[in-house]
């Protein structure tokens, strides 16, 4: 029993009549279901997450293949475009935006914790 | 060794026996918390196939969360927390209004005269069954709190928890429904006088 007031008509009434509704329960079977359900889902999940880990990579290997012929010339070219760059400027910028970051992070409140 | 500290160590003892994927273990902690499961989702969302996919969803998230339980409270209260956030999504995503207007409900606590009879009123089927038709006509969240507490008979703090409302809201919500539900009361007992 909960904090509920024994002595008070009203309480002892409401809870009679939600006891007595045609409350929907369970099926008989629905635990044995759930264990069976839950017993299949590793297994489901670790064939799915070998097909997805071997398509990542079939990916990659193809992404590479096909990237070959135009490594050479795109990194000459990103050489020649970067080399006028403000470096010291975007390295300061760089560098006060991590901090900020990092104090953010530091200083975040603590996530809500089951009592 | 008080009731308390029983059903922690009962809890971490079926948790343990999960996690170590004991047979029966599993299908033992849904046995114990599917009524819970299923009166809290039933009362939100009042949709029998609906309520059979969400509870299935609740103790699938239950199993595969499960190593992340560090009893902090106690088993039944996580299990009904996932419960009440698996169901407030489902309310969510079909857009209901969770909180509906509420209109003045103080006079309605008076409404009740004080020779009203317990007895009469619980063995009164038509008066159930306007009870029951209003309950059903609760919104969701207020439904589902009063399942919780009077029903299942969790404490205002453990349902505040699960809900993750301040006790001072499921207080009011509970009022609230009370005072809604004694309206009721109080037309139906003057209709049949």
């Amino acid at each position: 029993m909960n904090d509920q007031r024994p002595d008070d008509k009203f309480d002892a009434l409401l809870r009679h009549s939600l006891r007595s509704a045609p409350a929907s329960e369970p099926p008989p079977d629905f635990a044995r279901e759930m264990a069976a359900l839950a017993a299949d889902q590793p297994e489901a999940a670790a064939v799915e997450t070998w097909a997805v880990r071997a398509l990542c990579g079939l990916a990659a290997v193809a992404v590479c293949l096909v990237a070959m012929p135009f490594v050479n010339p795109l990194l000459s070219r990103t050489y020649h475009v970067l080399a006028g760059a403000p470096w010291p400027l975007l390295v300061v910028a760089g560098g006060v935006f991590g901090a900020l970051k990092l104090m953010d992070l530091v200083h975040a409140p603590e996530a809500p914790r089951l009592r | 060794m008080n009731k308390g500290q029983e059903t922690l160590a009962q809890d971490r003892a079926l948790v343990e026996a999960v996690l170590a994927r004991r047979s029966g273990a599993f299908e033992t902690l849904v046995e114990r918390h599917q009524r819970l499961v299923w009166h809290l989702v039933h009362r939100v969302v009042q949709h029998p196939e609906d309520t059979r996919e969400l509870c299935q969803e609740v103790f699938l998230r239950v199993h595969g969360q499960l190593q992340r339980f560090r009893f902090e409270s106690r088993l039944s209260t996580w299990i009904g927390r996932i419960a009440w956030h698996t169901a407030l999504r489902r309310i969510e995503r079909k857009q209901l209004p969770l909180v509906p207007l509420d209109n003045d409900t103080s006079a309605t606590l008076r409404e009740l005269a004080d020779d009203f009879n317990l007895e009469a009123a619980c063995a009164d089927t038509q008066l159930h069954e306007r009870l029951h038709a209003a309950i059903d006509e609760l919104p969701p969240l207020r439904r589902a709190i009063l399942t919780l507490y009077y029903l299942d008979e969790i404490s205002i703090a453990e349902v505040a928890v699960i809900a993750d409302m301040p006790e001072g809201t499921v207080k009011s919500e509970l009022f609230r429904a009370r005072a809604q539900l004694r309206k009721v009361l109080a037309v139906a007992t003057g209709d049949m006088s």
